[in-house]
């Protein structure tokens, strides 16, 4: 299944950003996204924003990148012109209509 | 009656009655949502709970009943209890591992081996010549209820992998405590279908006892709380969704986007 938008968004402006590599950027989003309990193939821009926000710093001052926080807000102004795209139903929203809350 | 004969038809009741109104429940929603996933849970959860129980209990009551209700219950039970559970798989693909993958073909393989063993119970009832030997363990009796519990496993495995996910959200504010705490019950929903079903499994495997005094206390406790995990998941009381949300940590607002 490939990768959301927000995610490859994300992972390409990491390594336009900073001297990670392909993997390595991905792999960094990826830590991030695991710590937030979120998927590389449906986290949408929305979810992204916040992982920016709050996990991704973190990240980026563990791998010697200064710039982190600087990185992020570009990262996440830029966010905010990529479309959610088809995303298929998440298990949650499934879950969340059928105990009606 | 005994204590545990009683606790038995008790846990049969408890669960004839919670899935066959969450079942409803569901079927209603779906009514109005027009959706897949609400249709297959609510229909599963009624075939199972509402058609396949009752026939069941009425089919291997102490006093057997006549040759053609005997032949008509056994054949209906195997229908719904295949119909039901291939519901399951459908379910649990469709929502969890949609698409193309290995989650398809399970499903698949799962909801052919249903179908086959129900039809087989058909044929049976409909062929057999005496029909008290529909009481009997059957292999393909077996084989549903070995559909069943890999289904149980597969979805209780999923659900509690979803909570998990969910958990790390909630902090973030993207996620809801009450839905995390939804697919762990639902998860619990499947751990204790598969405990119910484990003691006759076993008894055919190892020509054990299926009506021991064990075995009914284990199919009556695993009843007891799928029925109660299954009621929080679907119809949680105003009392649980404020202890659910209010133990949950608060969620730091979201970022704009």
């Amino acid at each position: 299944m490939p990768e959301s938008a927000a995610f490859e968004f994300a992972c390409s402006q990491l390594e336009t950003h900073t001297s990670l590599e392909r993997l390595a950027a991905r792999g960094t989003v990826r830590i991030a996204l695991k710590q937030s309990g979120l998927e590389a193939r449906s986290i949408t821009p929305e979810q992204m924003a916040v992982v920016v926000q709050r996990i991704l710093p973190a990240e980026l001052i563990s791998r010697g990148i200064d710039s982190g926080e600087e990185i992020c807000q570009s990262i996440l102004a830029g966010l905010r012109s990529v479309a959610s795209g088809p995303v298929s139903e998440t298990p949650d929203a499934v879950f969340r209509r059928l105990g009606g809350a | 009656m005994q204590t545990i004969e009683l606790l038995v038809l008790g846990s049969a009741a408890a669960f004839v009655l919670v899935g066959a109104t969450v079942g409803a429940k569901l079927l209603w929603l779906a009514r109005r949502t027009r959706a897949l996933p609400e249709t297959l849970v609510g229909a599963s959860l009624f075939l199972l709970s509402a058609v396949a129980w009752p026939l069941l209990l009425i089919v291997s009551a102490p006093e057997p009943p006549p040759g053609l209700v005997l032949r008509i219950g056994w054949a209906g039970a195997s229908l719904a209890m295949a119909l039901g559970w291939s519901g399951v798989f459908l379910f649990t693909w469709r929502v969890f591992r949609p698409g193309p993958g290995w989650g398809r073909w399970l499903a698949g393989l799962g909801i052919s081996i249903e179908l086959a063993a129900g039809l087989a119970g058909v044929v049976r009832a409909a062929l057999l010549v005496d029909p008290l030997e529909l009481r009997v363990a059957s292999a393909s009796g077996l084989v549903l209820l070995l559909g069943a519990q890999a289904v149980y496993l597969w979805t209780a495995l999923e659900s509690f992998r979803y909570r998990a996910l969910l958990r790390r959200r909630i902090p973030l504010g993207l996620a809801d405590p009450l839905v995390a705490d939804r697919f762990g019950l639902w998860g619990f929903t499947g751990v204790f279908g598969f405990g119910s079903i484990a003691p006759a499994v076993l008894a055919q495997l190892s020509g054990g006892d299926p009506n021991s005094l064990a075995s009914h206390l284990v199919v009556a406790v695993c009843g007891l709380l799928s029925s109660a995990a299954l009621y929080v998941a679907f119809l949680p009381p105003v009392t649980y969704i404020r202890f659910v949300r209010g133990r949950a940590p608060s969620p730091v607002p979201e970022a704009a986007v």
